[in-house]
């Protein structure tokens, strides 16, 4: 194999991402081979040097002016339903859900049960007004009937 | 309590905004240090890795966990990236040229390399030297800068930029073998001396 094949392996080599019977071929070329062996030599230099230089940082504040930014764009709304979504699933153990879904069960079908008695409450209303126009008709039926008789008198 | 990626993934997909906040604060630095190998500038650092949470923000719920968290962020990083770069291109008469950092406000004076005990003028060496690599770095292309940035930075395997990248392992091996054999040629005079 020619040294510029060996050269292409020097970088997985140097990676450890070779296998192991691959990375005894390669050594045993480097120890023959004093060009290849250089640059492997100087691909190591290389890898440490870079590993040497400390990595730059964002400026403090970063995750405040992010927030600025997430704030910007997102709609309210969808903040509230989520939150609302979170506070179901993530705060409530499993026996609390149950106990949630069914005292709203027993709370639906009460309001519905008082729902209903209104209704009728609201016909015997109707029916109480009926009575009570009904009565008024008659009392102005018999004022009708009076009315001549108190011209009469004056 | 320390939760893991991939609980603070689910908790925030139920709504919890503070998981958010603990991802954005656990990835923060390693976003923002591959972002500056890529693009070279600290304020453009700063924008695009921003941009690269309001994705997560906005994509998180797309995130399956078919694989790691870190592999699906730094893809996103990647693309953030590429295409700002892309976008770039598109526009007329660059300003600052990225082969020279302290062209644009970078001021070579905050570079220093680890080793406190050094001599002044090692010290001064070794920040011409980082400045040098730095300058190589950005002068690879995007695809391989990228790969090189990933693998040195943050030490992925060759299998998991291959998921990054969704390429083939033999692909990401050859990227890193170009990549540093330019980076060789660029720098090869530091590269004899005793570091
Ligand atoms: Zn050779």
């Amino acid at each position: 194999m020619s040294c510029k094949k060996w050269k292409k392996k020097l970088s997985s080599c140097l990676d450890n991402e070779v296998s192991y019977r691959e990375r005894l071929k390669i050594e045993k070329h480097l120890k023959s081979c004093q060009a290849c062996f250089n640059q492997f030599k100087q691909l190591d230099r290389l890898h440490r040097l870079v590993q040497s230089i400390p990595p730059e940082k964002p400026g403090p504040g970063f995750y405040e002016r992010l927030s600025e930014r997430l704030s910007q764009k997102k709609p309210i709304l969808k903040k509230k339903l989520l939150g609302w979504r979170y506070v179901w699933q993530l705060s409530f153990p499993r026996v609390g859900k149950i106990a949630i879904a069914v005292s709203a069960v027993l709370l639906l079908s009460v309001s519905f049960y008082i729902w209903r008695s209104s209704i009728s409450y609201e016909v015997n209303i109707k029916v109480f007004e009926e009575e009570y126009l009904r009565s008024q008709q008659m009392n102005s039926f018999a004022g009708e009937l009076a009315l001549p008789a108190f011209l009469e008198i004056k | 309590m320390q939760y893991s990626d991939e609980e603070l993934v689910e908790r925030f997909g139920a709504g919890d905004e503070e998981s958010f906040k603990m991802l954005v604060e656990r990835y923060q630095d390693r976003v923002y240090h591959i972002v500056y190998g890529i693009v070279g500038n600290k304020e453009e650092a700063e924008d695009l890795s921003q941009e690269v949470f309001l994705r997560v923000y906005r994509f998180l719920h797309r995130f399956k966990g078919k694989s790691r968290f870190y592999t699906w962020l730094y893809r996103l990083t990647i693309n953030v990236c590429l295409s700002a770069k892309r976008k770039r291109k598109n526009e007329p008469a660059k300003i600052f040229s990225l082969a020279n950092p302290s062209e644009h406000g970078d001021d070579p004076g905050e570079i220093e390399l680890a080793d406190e005990s050094l001599s002044p003028w090692k010290i001064l060496q070794n920040r011409e030297m980082a400045e040098k690599i730095k300058s190589a770095i950005n002068s690879l292309s995007e695809v391989l800068k990228s790969t090189f940035v990933l693998r040195e930075f943050e030490e992925l395997s060759y299998e998991e930029l291959a998921r990054v990248f969704q390429c083939s392992r033999g692909t990401i091996k050859s990227r890193l073998s170009r990549a540093r054999e330019q980076l060789r040629r660029k720098i090869e005079p530091y590269l004899n001396g005793a570091v």
